[in-house]
């Protein structure tokens, strides 16, 4: 049984890993974005909240997908990945509280942001569970690339 | 003749607690379960008098009861609501409310309010 | 600290504990039951740390929010573990124990109505100190994972401040097993109206 080390994302955290270990966050309108290349066991992960900045500035890389992301992939990329054999998963963007946010469609734009870009890229989406109305707890097995998705009432492995 | 309340409040929770409380008391009680809804069941119903919520969606109490108290000047209006602040008592007094009771209340004050502002 | 600034926080906190006992009174009127109540204060913290404060994030739990809108925004939200949001809601509405469902929508109305008056006496006691009206939505109830209610909640806030401010209120009826936490959440403009609103009144109650 492989030992995993846990690690817990918070929100705007970008993490990439050599080893096993088992990235966890929890998901609202949120995005998280797990990579991974087999060929090299490296896996990372992020925790974006927004698609982009509000007003061109970006005070923090990793609250926003269109900077967290490539990001992530650039930090992968350095630990020695390549384009060519990581595969994405995307998780999250559920449209919750949206009559008391003044921000209707984040949730949306938080997947596009993601699904435009590994397009761009040429990165093959694998897996995806997004939208509804439920908060995800995710956990991202780096070592298998697995990841486990529970949501209040149900479990599922994607 | 029995006298008719229209009871106007966004929570099913606070209908059923006042329509009991009022049923006993002897009145005959309508329901509405927000602004828009207590503006139109009013001109259909035309009750003796109002107990009204402020917040509620698709129209605030406040603002149902002025437009209620524009076209039907005569109108009887108690509020019932949670937001027992200075401003929005004054605000009520403006429009011509007849009571202001904060929640939670007991019976005996709802009762009383509503047999004060019918005149009896 | 500025010493204005201490001086705000200071009456806010006093203001809050007005607000408190005036709950715990309505709510112990409400339930019929003995009801401890304690403000546990005007603290402030990133983002992260408010998604699984006093809950842990990936814990389901029973929330009911009100919305402040406007220029001035934020929160009041109401948080409990399934269990009390059961036993809260079988006391408010007298019924059975077998009959109690958390997600039943015809049941839910009562705590939500709790969640609408017992709010209401913080943010009266706090308008009428500040002469800042406080205008709430009606009550959202929902139950879900605590991070990812509570970041949804942060989303506005996060767009001009990486730091949350958060007045606590913890609630307790040891005989019946029930427990919750009535949080504030104010944004940075509305925090800072309210706090130059009691520094220009200076009221007593």
């Amino acid at each position: 049984m492989t030992e995993r080390k846990k690690i817990n994302l918070p929100i705007g955290g970008i993490v990439v890993v050599r080893e096993p270990a088992e990235v966890a966050t929890v998901l609202g309108s949120c995005v998280s974005v797990c990579l991974f290349d087999p060929g090299r066991g490296i896996a990372g992960m992020n925790h974006y909240m927004l698609p982009r900045p509000h007003d061109g500035r970006a005070p923090s890389v990793g609250r926003f997908g269109q900077t967290s992301i490539p990001e992530l992939l650039s930090r992968m990329i350095k630990q020695g990945a390549s384009v060519s054999r990581i595969t994405a998963k995307l998780f999250g963007g559920a449209s919750m509280l949206e009559k008391f946010s003044k921000f209707s469609g984040i949730s949306k734009g938080n997947v596009k942001v993601a699904q435009e870009f590994f397009r761009e890229q040429g990165i093959k989406i694998v897996a995806q569970d997004v939208g509804g109305n439920r908060g995800r707890k995710i956990v991202f097995h780096t070592d298998t690339g697995r990841v486990f998705v529970r949501q209040v009432g149900t479990k599922e492995c994607l | 003749m029995v006298k008719k309340v229209l009871v106007a409040d966004d929570a099913a929770f606070m209908r059923i607690t006042l329509k009991n409380i009022l049923t006993k008391a002897g009145f005959e009680v309508e329901e509405a379960v927000d602004g828009e809804d207590a503006v139109r069941k009013y001109k259909a119903v035309r009750p003796d008098i109002v107990t009204m919520d402020i917040t509620m969606p698709n129209k605030d109490g406040l603002e149902a009861a002025q437009e209620i108290r524009q076209a039907y000047p005569d109108a009887a209006i108690v509020m019932c609501t949670a937001l027992g602040q200075q401003n929005l008592v004054r605000k009520a007094v403006e429009i011509g409310i007849k009571d202001f009771i904060v929640k939670p209340f007991d019976s005996e004050r709802v009762v009383n309010a509503i047999n004060n502002a019918l005149g009896q | 600290m500025d010493s204005q600034i201490r001086q705000a926080m200071e009456q806010f906190e006093a203001v809050f504990q007005r607000g408190a006992a005036a709950a715990r009174e309505t709510l112990a009127l409400m339930m019929n039951r003995e009801l401890s109540m304690k403000v546990l204060g005007v603290r402030e913290m990133a983002f992260e740390d408010v998604s699984r404060f006093r809950f842990p994030e990936d814990v389901p739990v029973a929330m009911i929010i009100l919305r402040l809108s406007g220029e001035a925004n934020g929160f009041l939200a109401f948080l409990m573990f399934e269990e009390s949001a059961k036993k809260l809601n079988q006391i408010l509405w007298e019924e059975t124990p077998e009959s109690s469902e958390v997600l039943n929508l015809s049941n839910v109305s009562a705590i939500k109505e709790m969640g609408n008056i017992v709010g209401s006496c913080f943010l009266n006691k706090l308008a009428d100190a500040s002469g800042v009206e406080l205008r709430p939505s009606e009550p959202i109830f929902i139950y879900d994972l605590m991070a990812a209610i509570m970041e949804v909640l942060m989303l506005e806030q996060s767009l001009t401040s990486d730091r949350a401010i958060i007045v606590d209120t913890e609630i307790r009826s040891q005989e019946e097993g029930i427990s919750f936490d009535v949080l504030f959440l104010p944004s940075n403009t509305l925090f800072s109206r309210l706090c130059a609103g009691l520094l220009a009144r200076e009221t007593h109650d």
